[in-house]
Parts: C-alpha cells; structure tokens; sequence
C-alpha cells in the first residue's frame, strides 16, 4: 500500500509504475498510460513542482549572557518555551505539534503515554474487546461463567482508557457490563435453584 | 480534533479501512475490530492524487450474473419450479445475486486512489468507487489549496518541464516497472491460464458424452483429462498470485478449482454409496475392478448423478468460456490511432 517515491519521477503509473509523461499529468480525463494501458488521472497540487525543502533551523548562538538559553544547548539562544513543561527551547529543539510547541523529551512522553494524540499510530478498542467477551461466549454457553464477570471487569478497567481517536460512545461498554450482569444473574439463578 | 468521514471503506475477512478528513491533515485508518491502525497525511505535503480506473465493476457484474443465472438453471429448467424445493431456492438466490448486481451498477465506475507524498505513495483502500473519489477530491482540493495556494495548468506544465529537464536521467517514456499499489506485478504470460480453461471445456464436453455413452477409453481419457485439468489448476493458481492478470481471470480460476473439487467430492461419493448399497462391494478390491465398473456404470439409470454430472458440465462450460473470452479482451491490443489520442489529450489539456 505504500511505494517510495523514486529519484527523478514526479508521477509513476500506480500499475506498472512507469513514468507518467507530461500530458497525462496535466490533463483533466483519464489517459492511459503508454506502457500498460492503464487509464490514469492525475490531480496535481502545487508541492509537487515547487518542491520546497523544509530548512531545519540550526539554533542561533548566544551572543551575550544576558539572553536566555536553550535547556538542551546551553550555547544556542532560547526562542520559545514548552507549552508542556515550560523548558526554553532553542529553534533546533522546537517542534510544532499542531498549535502548541514542544520540546524533544514531552514528545517522547507524550507518545510513549499516548497523550497526544497527533502521534498516535495504533490504539486498542477495549470497548469492543469487553462487548466480544461478553457477546461471543453466549455460543457456547458453560464459558460464560467466566467470561461474564472479565468483561465486566476488563469494561470497568477501561472505562477511562485512551480508545479510538476517532468519535466514539462509551455504549459498547454499557452493553458489556449490562450483557455480562444478566449473564451472572442467570448463573446465580441457576445455582440456587439446583441447590434447593 | 475533528474528523470528517469520506464515504467508502474496503472490507476484508478482518480488515477495514477507511478515510478521515481532519483541519490540516487526512486521517487513514485500518480496523481489525479490536485495534486500529492511523496514518496521518498531512495537506501541505500532498503532491498528487493519482486515480487509475479499474474493471473491477465489469468483473463484478459478470461474477454476479454467471451465479445469478446458475442458481436460476434448476427452476429454468423445471416445468413447475414453484413445486420444487432446489427451484424455490434457486430462485431466492438468483434474486439476492440480482440485488447485488444492480446495486453494483447503481455504485458506478471503479477506481483504484492514491496520494503522492515527497517521499512515498500511499493507496487509499477505501477510494474504490469513482463517485467516491469525486467526493474525496472536491473536499480535499479546498483544503489543500487553503496551505498550498492554487495551481493553474500553464504553472504545472511549465513547473513540470522545469522537473524533467533538471532530472535527465529519467526520461518521461523510461519502464521503471513496479506497480505503487502493493507489491510488484508479475508479468508473464498467461498461457497456464488459457491450458486451464481449455482443458476445464474439454473436461466438461467429456462428462456431457460420459452420460451418454459408457466405455473404458471415454472413462480413461476422461480421467486423465481430469488429472492435468487439477494439477493446470492448481498451477495457475500459485503462478497467478500477485500477477497482473485481471481480477476476472483469478477469479474464474478460483471457480473453476471450487467447482471441479465440488463435482468430484459429490461425483465419488455417489459412486461409493451406489456400488455399497447395490452389494457390489467386489468392485473395492483393486483400482482396476473399480476403475473397469465405473466405466460401464450408466448414469442415466441413476437420475441424481446425471444432474450432478449435467450441472458440472453446464458450470465448467459457462466458466471456462467466461475466462478465456476476458483473456482474450485482456490481451486484445488497444486500437487507439495516433489521431484519437492526440484528441483526446486536447480535451484532456482544455
């Protein structure tokens, strides 16, 4: 699903990965390509032929003691503080999140801890998990007196775990712990009544 | 962050992907159910959208018209199909097949999507419907025009040119072979393909004439016909993996095992359970006996097996005359004269 873009080919036919000519590029119809017959439209943006390259900022050296300075490079000159921890960063060390400027070592905590969710790349719906454990088990019943009280549990765990990034309710939760508690009710039924 | 969703989602047995638009970036997500996966592709970085049309709505409604008619056969050819069990069935199916052929129609044209970053493509799962990528684009280009300014056509074609001349070790007609959307196809000829299906007819004519004539050398060669057919099957099957044979083709090839398989599982188990209920159970004690008493078995004297045999032989027909006819157009050279494309790309360039 992902290919490296090759050194001197703006567009590649996605079949058979030949370059493109200019005149397939540019148009506004579907051309084919002249290798595979493939029919291809390309809907070019402005990137792709001002191809700018970001400039990483060195830092600026200090040039007196009175300014302030990088936590990182005690020697570079500080620009902006961390909106997370406050430490003055220099520009080499400043990374823009969104809005908000960072340094280094809350990017990593904030990935690590799935805090920021700009950096999440996975995340696992424990909604559905509990909702499984306590729908699934149904098939086969006798499991079910083991599975109803852990999806209850794993749905109280995780309540306030960091799911999907996407919008979300909290209903698959609800109808684990409500499946699972009519499940253990019916298991207490059943073990009081072959009691007596 | 707020998330727009793009219409479309690719399903498979336990993926699912989808597309999310957000302020400044597109959100691709994959499912499993239990986990998701996220890939950001940010609007300021977009380089292109590259869309390749596909004949996957063609493959599609021929794949659901062959089932459509095959599970309509038995009430077809019965006198009162409402009376049989198999017609009424076959009818229901033959409806459900009709919905999802119409529903593929009304879905339109398909199409494969996506996106050129600086340093990678990236395909858009999802994006498998041209209405769908219409949709995708007429959000998207705002967007991205909002960060990265707009482009006339005279900019891209001089910004265009600018790249090629700057880069002259790739020449805009240069084969760079390797296809962006997953791994690199294989090209070969398709040949074991054409041998498969040639052979899934010739088997069929072979069962048609074994219901009505019984010998040893008919049985024989049926046999034999049948054994290179499987092992031509099977061939094909492994050598068409991540080929760029058209889906119909790897489809139809995957039919024509089902089938077979099928037919022969049903074929010998009505063989076995003939020669074991009519006491003939010498026939067991060498493959020669067996062989020999199969050859003079008349399956007109049992109307079950001659359904059996007559349904097979309609399937592989309609099978193996589905494949070789998209072969053919597959490999059919692409009559567009000189003068055509030059008009065509006029009206591409207006």
């Amino acid at each position: 699903m992902i290919r490296p873009v090759r050194s001197g080919v703006i567009v590649a036919c996605p079949q058979c990965g030949a370059t493109l000519p200019n005149d397939v590029i540019t148009a506004t119809v579907p051309l084919p390509c002249r290798h595979c017959s493939a029919e291809v439209q390309v809907e070019a943006f402005p990137a792709l032929v001002k191809r700018w390259t970001p400039s990483g900022q060195p830092g600026e050296p200090l040039t007196n003691d009175s300014q302030a300075s990088c936590f990182y490079h005690p020697d570079k000159l500080a620009v902006v503080p961390c909106s997370n921890c406050g430490r003055f960063l220099c520009s080499l060390c400043d990374i823009e999140l969104a809005s908000e400027r960072l340094c280094p070592a809350c990017v990593e905590q904030g990935r690590q801890r799935g805090r920021l969710d700009r950096l999440v790349t996975q995340r696992t719906l424990h909604d559905q998990v509990a909702l499984s454990l306590a729908f699934i088990p149904l098939l086969f019943f006798w499991i079910t007196l083991v599975t109803a009280p852990t999806a209850i549990y794993l749905a109280v765990r995780n309540w306030n775990s960091p799911s999907s990034i996407l919008p979300r309710t909290k209903v698959r939760f609800v109808l684990a712990i409500l499946i699972g508690a009519l499940q253990i009710l019916g298991w207490t039924a059943f073990l009081a009544h072959s009691l007596t | 962050m707020r998330y727009t969703r793009i219409p479309g989602k690719k399903g498979g047995l336990y993926r699912r992907c989808t597309l999310w638009m957000g302020d400044d970036h597109l959100l691709a997500v994959e499912s499993t159910g239990y986990t998701e996966q996220y890939r950001r592709l940010y609007y300021k970085d977009m380089q292109a959208v590259i869309i390749r049309e596909t004949s996957r709505k063609r493959d599609l409604g021929l794949l659901f018209a062959s089932f459509a008619f095959l599970a309509a056969l038995p009430a077809l050819i019965h006198l009162d199909p409402l009376e049989s069990p198999l017609s009424l069935a076959g009818i229901l199916t033959s409806a459900a097949f009709l919905s999802l052929l119409l529903v593929n129609l009304y879905k339109g044209p398909t199409c494969t999507c996506s996106i050129q970053m600086p340093v990678a493509v990236h395909g858009l799962p999802s994006l498998r419907r041209r209405k769908n990528v219409e949709l995708f684009l007429s959000l998207l280009k705002p967007r991205v025009e909002k960060l990265q300014g707009k482009l006339s056509r005279d900019e891209l074609r001089a910004g265009l040119y600018r790249l090629t001349v700057s880069s002259p070790q790739v020449s805009p007609m240069s084969p760079i072979f390797g296809g962006l959307e997953g791994s690199q196809p294989r090209v070969f000829s398709s040949r074991i393909h054409g041998l498969a299906f040639g052979f899934l007819l010739l088997d069929a004519a072979l069962t048609w004439l074994s219901i009505h004539h019984n010998n040893l050398l008919l049985t024989m060669l049926n046999t034999l016909v049948g054994m290179a057919l499987f092992a031509l099957l099977i061939t094909g099957a492994a050598r068409q993996k991540r080929s760029s044979l058209p889906a119909a083709v790897k489809t139809l090839l995957w039919s024509g095992i089902m089938v077979f398989l099928s037919y022969n599982l049903i074929y010998w188990v009505f063989i076995y359970a003939i020669f074991i209920l009519g006491n003939q159970v010498e026939v067991f004690r060498d493959q020669w006996s067996l062989f020999s008493a199969v050859a003079e078995l008349n399956p007109v004297d049992h109307p079950t097996l001659t359904k059996v045999m007559m349904g097979y032989t309609i399937t592989a027909f309609i099978i193996g005359l589905s494949a070789l006819l998209a072969l053919a157009m597959d490999r059919w050279p692409r009559k567009t004269s000189g003068a055509e494309l030059t008009m065509r790309t006029s009206e591409g360039l207006q």
